[in-house]
């Protein structure tokens, strides 16, 4: 019984995790949907797409790609503009996150890619050569 | 062993055995992220991209991961990425280098093309393969038709032709004509190529009989409506046996058999009628049936 309710705080804790704002700095809606952001300081525009507070899409909009804009549909609520830190740092969280299917951590590298990024970059690195 | 004992074994065994399957399985995750992070570098800048590309090809990696890592080089717009590419088309050995001659292609950089000439020239017979390939892809006809005007070699000479088949590349081939006559490699070419007009002037002039008769099949391959009337009317017209036989494996080749059908209606000869029905019985013809289905309402 006790093993069972320790699984049950765990995830509950892993639901608390997702739900949260993915920095102290970047909060998104609790509205499913797709919402954007500018990120500072760079010609790029992040879309994300959430359902039930869990991220499920990422386009990074750039002028050089045009075609990340494929699949986003509906009202996208415009959070402003967001730093490239805060930027990187969901980014990398959705990158990391083993529960996640490989074609969002995909599409979260390629955001990454495009950040200019040292953190990103080590990232990057640590994906390709680390052990 | 008592029960608990094979209880415990069984438990431990399947324990080892879901432990390989989660390693496998992240094992194949690592992998997966690895490839879509080197794939991320198409958007990065080339200044962040180089290193990465560089490290990942110099390093002990997959040669899957190395191949990946040569397309991303293609793909980044710089000197830099070309030059890259193009030492790895020299200097390295075996599938990567053919691998890197095919990005060369498949990034279009035009000097980087025109520097696989030499490649080629000193290539063995799988670099020369590539570098065809990768001009296949590019869609550099004249890269071609430069090697196969260059070269002394016949075989080399019949796949720089062939590739211009595959290319369609009818003012090249046609120039080829001119330039080192005529050949089987170059009627095939024209067939492969489409060009109908060139095998239907060859297929007129029986100055070199070998050559007329192999355009004459050659036009099966382009087939169409006026090329399968041609065929008809070259068989007619001739009393030669053997462009007739041509003109007859042409139309096999197009499936043309309303042709032979035609042909055989108007035969007088009973052996020509015989010839004509085994071609329409080869090509599969249900014309056959409608011949079988007369022929049995004349005897009844």
């Amino acid at each position: 019984m006790r093993a069972g309710r320790a699984f049950v705080l765990v995830l509950a804790g892993l639901a608390f995790f997702w739900s949260a704002p993915a920095s102290s700095e970047l909060s998104i809606g609790a509205a499913d949907g797709w919402y954007k952001w500018q990120v500072e300081g760079t010609a790029t525009t992040l879309y994300l797409h959430q359902e039930r507070g869990q991220p499920t899409g990422i386009r990074v909009f750039s002028p050089d790609c045009r075609l990340a804009m494929r699949g986003i549909t509906g009202e996208v609520a415009d959070m402003g503009s967001v730093s490239v830190d805060d930027s990187v740092a969901l980014l990398l969280r959705i990158a990391r996150d083993e529960n996640f299917d490989m074609d969002l951590r995909q599409e979260a590298l390629f955001g990454l890619a495009q950040s200019n990024s040292d953190t990103a970059y080590a990232y990057l690195d640590e994906v390709l050569f680390g052990e | 062993m008592n029960r608990i004992t094979r209880l415990a074994l069984g438990t431990v065994l399947l324990l080892l055995a879901t432990g390989s399957l989660a390693q496998t399985a992240a094992g194949n995750d690592a992998d997966s992220l690895r490839m879509a992070a080197l794939e991320a570098l198409i958007t990065a800048p080339p200044e962040r991209a180089l290193p990465i590309v560089d490290k990942v090809l110099a390093g002990n990696h997959s040669a899957e991961l190395k191949e990946r890592a040569l397309f991303i080089l293609s793909q980044i717009e710089s000197p830099e990425s070309q030059a890259r590419l193009l030492a790895f088309a020299s200097d390295s050995q075996g599938e990567l280098r053919t691998e890197a001659i095919r990005m060369i292609g498949i990034g279009g950089d035009e000097t980087a093309l025109a520097s696989l000439g030499d490649i080629y020239r000193s290539g063995d017979a799988g670099v020369r393969d590539a570098v065809l390939e990768a001009y296949l892809i590019a869609g550099d006809a004249d890269a071609v038709f430069d090697i196969a005007t260059s070269t002394q070699d016949e075989e080399a000479f019949s796949n720089a032709v062939g590739m211009l088949g595959a290319m369609g590349a009818h003012t090249q081939l046609r120039e080829l004509r001119n330039r080192a006559g005529l050949s089987d490699s170059l009627i095939e070419a024209y067939a492969i190529s489409g060009d109908a007009d060139s095998l239907r002037e060859l297929a007129m002039n029986d100055s070199n009989p070998a050559m007329q008769l192999k355009a004459i099949e050659a036009l099966g391959i382009v087939g169409g409506a006026d090329v399968s009337q041609l065929l008809v009317d070259l068989y007619r017209r001739t009393t030669n046996d053997d462009v007739r036989d041509s003109a007859l494996q042409g139309m096999l080749i197009a499936g043309h058999d309303a042709g032979v059908l035609e042909l055989y209606r108007n035969a007088k000869d009973a052996a020509e009628k015989r010839r004509l029905l085994e071609y329409l019985v080869i090509m599969d013809s249900d014309a056959v049936w409608d011949l079988i289905d007369t022929a049995l309402e004349g005897a009844q």
